[in-house]
């Protein structure tokens, strides 16, 4: 078989969708799992004839075509960026401008300028340097947070969905429970039990979201455990830990990793208004969060305090939104490898015609064969 | 011929009970023999339980009631973990060849993990693969491909290569042609008996299609909701089939 | 169908033993007391004797076990106690802030539908032209702004700067007051519904654009009919599942009163409420919170399940797991 395929059936689904536990919903389950897809519509350019042919109705099918470069470049822009991001956070304490925490009263609340890009807050610290500063705790703290709710989730899921029984029962009735719980409350309570600072508001975010990696994790198990490689992976003498660890898992990572990209950006603003509300860093530690929360009732006089950091947020979380959003497209199966048809090369061990001195097709048995494109029935 | 049978059952029976309805019976009392070298073909329409009395021979479903034996030894409620023997002798092709390959390895894979999981070396894995699936017909390079990449002829043909890596002897065909176009059902057929001759291999061949078994198995045994009707040699049972069921199988073949 | 209610409401049960019994845990683990907090807040010069014999006249010194069991007692007849701050009754103290968060959820629900839904419908129909890019851009930006900071930049606008709007909606200090404003509504509303329309048109535009592709509606315009027919018959009925799937999930959360906003709009509601308890170790108070947050739950998911039934009939009741 040769060919390019057309990727892209109307409904394939590399995205949350097939998360969702198809034949069963419990609470929190849905038809479609409760992130239902964004879908490979996110950005496709599709083939730029049919989209521009002049009917006022809208357009119908378009050519499915989809050049998986420009999904690739994306990504590649984007993963730049979030290693920019990333790279900023890490060497924060080197690059950044000015001491964040040096105090010069006589400077206090001046508004951005060559100086100070970000301007100064109402201790004359320069707010540049303590929203760089910020990125440490704001940055690593999210990804350590998701990090953890992955790891919990995707244990407790595929060890559900492959033994079922009891154990998912229970496990599954659990994550229930913390889906029923406030999640703000929980994060306010946990840090009135752990008290304060960042560590104690991953802990109290990471207890109340791991039930949705869980049961997406769980219902990706269930879909690969009766697939037919399995059984023939059992056929060939693997273990228990050899089927989970080399056949389940890296066919469940995809989705469950662009949950986790996706979930990056929602993590970080659930940190930072965790920390706006006073539970996450503590002054003077620079964090986004709390930064606009101790600079809010200068929201009249001098907004760049307020602003400044929440376009530090915003930026962070729309880079990995974006990335989020381009690693699921990039991992549609039309982009995959696997999805293009190759030419294979076999050696057919038929393909001889047995020739006679004249060079006619000659039959042994009595069988037609074929010579000069005409199938000649031998006398009988 | 060997006096002990490689595989035989006794009185399989495989009941599904279902939540709210009534218990499904797959396999009624499902009584055979394969001998060393013997191709046995089981035939019978959808659902008459020929899928599940295969998955029962090797573990993958276990059965209700009745026995298995494996060279006279009972291995009907055997671990899992002690199943590793089982499959030296037995192997199994599935109906679907794609879904049967685990999308994100490759053919190569695939077919080596058998060995590897035995403690082959990865080299010498690497030179059995070759072996095997040129004795299958396929070049050496499909082993660097993936199962969406290749057409259902080129991966049954590769699945077979799998099964027959760690060298068993007995080859349960589950339904591995149902899937594929006519054309290439008589290839893999050939090329199956071809295999079975040289290594002496016994076969299971389960199909629905009596035509195919024609020539091709020393055996055939019916199949009917779940019991066997009938059984004996192709040629005989195809001459004059005694059961109604076979006769109509019979007919349809000649149509 | 009547069978299926009463087992959903059953299951209440389990949850809201398992989910007080866990923030009653919680807040015994919290240790400091309420006594502590009340005694501190007022300023009172505490003495271990006063410490002493408030905890007792409350009976927080009691084991933990024994709390717990009087407090469901207590639930059971349906008393959920005085506030260990205000000293007033819990219940009435509680039900008289939810009006005000009921009507933040409406209002924000309400804008979010009818802003999104022909959002999502117009970018999806229109996909790829500039309409389509406009919207996606504008609800890709919503997703990313935190709300509080959505929040604050829509007080310097329109409370600050352009004066158009109040900043804090309903008078400070009057608890229990339910005299809100219909003005001071916008901006949390605004607030809360920038970032449901965002999420609520892009998810809008994946199902209407799903359907679009869907064999049967390439049947139907082959047959003919109208593209207005097949959206507003067929396609808007995806949408309306859509729609049940994500306003579960998100009128659990704004029933739950959404702390954030409502703190900083001073909006008098439930989940301004729980986050005071919460500081002031207040447990009555926010136990009974966390039995609201159950029930309510329960009974979005329930009617949920229903209207998927009823929109989709393939949809069977009882969904639960075997």
């Amino acid at each position: 078989m040769t060919g390019v395929q057309t990727n892209k059936t109307a409904s394939s689904e590399p995205c949350e969708r097939m998360g969702g536990d198809e034949q069963e919903r419990t609470h929190a389950g849905r038809p479609a799992s409760s992130e239902p897809c964004e879908g490979q519509h996110g950005d496709e350019p599709t083939s730029p004839q049919s989209g521009r042919t002049a009917s006022p109705n809208p357009p119908t099918r378009r050519a499915q075509r989809v050049p998986a470069d420009r999904t690739r470049l994306k990504l590649a822009i984007l993963l730049v960026c979030a290693a920019a991001i990333l790279t900023v956070a890490v060497l924060a304490p080197l690059i950044r401008p000015c001491d964040p925490y040096a105090q010069d009263l006589g400077n206090a609340l001046l508004p951005p300028s060559s100086e100070h890009l970000a301007g100064t807050d109402r201790y004359g610290r320069d707010l540049f340097s303590r929203i760089i500063m910020g990125a440490q705790p704001s940055v690593f703290s999210t990804l350590a947070l998701v990090a953890l709710i992955a790891a919990t989730g995707i244990f407790v899921g595929v060890l559900c969905g492959w033994r079922g029984s009891k154990l998912d029962t229970v496990l599954m009735r659990t994550s229930d429970v913390f889906l029923a719980f406030p999640g703000l409350v929980f994060a306010l309570a946990i840090a009135g039990v752990l008290g304060g600072g960042m560590l104690n508001a991953v802990i109290a975010l990471a207890a109340i979201s791991w039930p949705k990696y869980a049961r997406i994790a769980r219902g990706l198990t269930l879909a690969q455990k009766s697939e037919p490689y399995m059984d023939a992976a059992r056929l060939a003498g693997c273990t228990t830990a050899q089927l989970i660890f080399v056949h389940i898992l890296p066919n469940v990572a995809g989705p469950l990793l662009v949950t986790a990209m996706l979930d990056i950006g929602t993590m970080m603003m659930e940190l930072s208004g965790l920390s706006f509300l006073g539970l996450g860093a503590k002054p003077p530690v620079a964090e986004w969060g709390s930064m606009m929360a101790e600079n809010r009732n200068l929201l009249q006089t001098s907004p760049w305090t307020v602003i400044a950091p929440g376009i530090a947020i915003f930026v962070t979380v729309m880079v990995f939104n974006l990335l989020g959003d381009t690693l699921r497209d990039w991992m549609d199966p039309a982009h995959r490898k696997n999805a293009v048809w190759r030419e294979g090369r076999v050696t057919e061990r038929e393909n001889t015609v047995p020739t006679g001195e004249s060079g006619n097709p000659r039959s042994e048995d009595g069988t037609p064969s074929l010579a000069n494109g005409v199938w000649k029935h031998p006398n009988q | 011929m060997e006096r002990t049978p490689i595989l035989e059952t006794c009185d399989l029976r495989k009941v599904f009970r279902a939540k709210g309805k009534d218990d499904i019976v797959a396999v009624d009392g499902a009584s055979f023999q394969i001998h060393v070298g013997q191709s046995v073909a089981l035939v019978g329409g959808s659902g008459c339980g020929k899928s599940t009395t295969a998955r029962m021979l090797v573990r993958l479903t276990d059965a209700t009631s009745g026995r298995i034996l494996l060279h006279g030894r009972d291995i009907t409620h055997t671990r899992r973990r002690e199943l590793r023997t089982l499959y030296d002798h037995v192997q199994m092709v599935f109906q679907n060849p794609t879904s049967s390959f685990d999308p994100r390895r490759t053919l190569g894979h695939g077919i080596a993990e058998g060995l590897l999981n035995r403690g082959v070396s990865k080299a010498e894995a690497r030179i059995a693969t070759t072996d095997l699936l040129e004795q299958c017909g396929l070049d050496p390079s499909f082993a660097d491909h993936y199962p969406g990449e290749v057409s259902g002829g080129q991966c049954q043909r590769a699945a077979i290569a799998r099964a027959l890596a760690v060298g068993p002897e007995l080859l349960i065909c589950d339904e591995a042609t149902s899937a594929l176009d006519v054309t290439v059902q008589n290839l893999v057929v050939r090329m199956l008996g071809d295999i079975q001759r040289n290594r002496r291999l016994a076969l299971l061949f389960i199909c629905h299609d009596l035509a195919l078994v024609q020539g091709f198995c020393e055996r055939v045994m019916v199949m009917q909701a779940g019991r066997i009707v009938e059984e004996g040699p192709t040629a005989g049972v195809l001459a004059h089939p005694q059961h109604e069921y076979t006769q109509r199988l019979v007919l349809t073949a000649r149509a | 169908m009547a069978t299926f209610i009463a087992k959903r409401l059953l299951q209440l049960i389990p949850i809201l033993l398992g989910i007080t019994l866990l923030s009653f845990a919680l807040m015994y683990l919290a240790g400091g007391d309420a006594v502590t907090a009340l005694l501190e807040n007022q300023g009172v010069a505490v003495t271990q004797e006063i410490i002493d014999a408030k905890r007792h006249e409350l009976g927080l010194d009691q084991p933990f076990v024994v709390q717990y069991v009087r407090w469901l007692g207590g639930l059971l007849s349906g008393n959920m106690g005085t506030s260990y701050v205000s000293g007033k009754d819990v219940f009435a103290t509680f039900s008289s802030k939810l009006p005000a968060t009921f009507l933040l959820t409406f209002a924000s629900v309400l804008v979010t539908i009818l802003i999104s839904v022909p959002l999502g419908i117009l970018s999806a129909v229109r996909q790829n032209r500039f309409v389509d890019y406009a919207i996606r851009v504008l609800s890709f930006v919503g997703n990313s702004l935190p709300n509080f900071f959505v929040a604050l930049l829509l007080i310097l606008v329109f409370a600050v700067t352009l004066r158009w709007l109040p900043v804090v909606s309903s008078p400070i200090g009057s608890s229990g007051s339910t005299s809100i404003s219909l003005v001071g509504i916008v901006l949390p509303t605004a607030t809360l519904g920038i970032a449901m329309v965002s999420k609520y048109t892009r998810q809008i535009r994946a199902t209407v654009l799903d359907e679009l592709n869907k064999p049967y509606v390439a049947g139907a315009r082959a047959r003919g009919v109208s593209e207005r027919v097949i959206l507003f018959r067929h396609v808007l009925k995806s949408v309306m599942i859509m729609l049940v799937t994500l306003l579960a999930l998100s009128i659990g959360d704004l029933l739950g009163g959404t702390a954030i906003v409502e703190s900083i709009f001073m909006w008098d509601g439930v989940g301004k409420l729980a986050v005071d308890s919460i500081t002031m170790r207040d447990y009555p108070m926010i136990q009974a919170y966390v039995v609201w947050m159950a029930i309510a739950y329960v009974i979005v998911n329930l009617v949920a399940d229903i209207l998927y039934h009823w929109l989709d009939p393939r949809v069977r009741l009882g969904g639960d797991e075997a």
